[in-house]
């Protein structure tokens, strides 16, 4: 699954992307859980960033399956 | 409704010209430019720096004008917003929407800029 980053959260993962290791689909949490795990600094992440796939926010409960694009969306701050 | 939008790391010209012929039943057009101050409480600040997520940027906009346009019957609407560093007095955001008459283009800027704030992946830094 790989994984992109922007503004603060590319900040604290320092790097633009990351591919993370998964045979099966992840629930948000999941995912989370094995992200700080491999990136810790994003850890303060998990409770404000949101999650889009193919450029759409990812909704409660939606799975995330190996194959997709995660963009970590921190809180915008654009107009 | 006729829709453009573009992001830039060129500055947005105040006025802006619009790149389509004027609409004959267009009988307002309500503008927006969101400038970036020199102040920020207590501190100085001589520039910001935007960054966007541009595809998904574009794609929310749509979105956002597509549901809003279903309130409000709007003739065209025109976004623009800077990318890169934007310095104090420059404009960040250009908003433009062409209407029959104000009442629309008043209420759609206004609701499109509330949810342009909250959902559109583009992020300032000082």
């Amino acid at each position: 699954m790989k994984v992109i980053f922007f503004a603060q959260s590319r900040e604290a993962a320092g790097r633009d992307e990351y591919v993370l290791e998964t045979a099966k689909p992840l629930t948000e949490t999941e995912f989370w859980a094995a992200l700080v795990s491999a990136l810790p600094a994003l850890a303060p992440h998990q409770k404000t960033a949101r999650l889009a796939r193919r450029e759409e926010y990812v909704l409660a409960g939606e799975l995330l399956f190996p194959d997709d694009e995660i963009a970590v969306i921190p809180p915008v701050s654009g107009g | 409704m006729k829709i453009d939008i573009e992001l830039t790391q060129e500055p947005i010209a105040r006025p802006q010209t619009w790149p389509v012929p004027h609409n004959p039943e267009t009988g307002s057009l309500v503008e927006f430019y969101g400038m970036v101050r020199e102040t920020e409480g207590e501190a100085k600040i001589p520039s910001l720096r935007y960054e966007a997520y541009a595809s998904m940027a574009e794609k929310v906009m749509r979105e956002k004008i597509a549901l809003l346009e279903k309130k409000y019957s709007c003739q065209a609407i025109r976004v623009v917003h800077r990318v890169g560093v934007v310095s104090k007095g420059e404009s960040a955001i250009y908003v433009g929407i062409q209407s029959k008459h104000r009442r629309e283009g008043f209420l759609m800027l206004q609701e499109f800029m509330d949810e342009f704030k909250k959902d559109v992946p583009i992020w300032k830094s000082a």
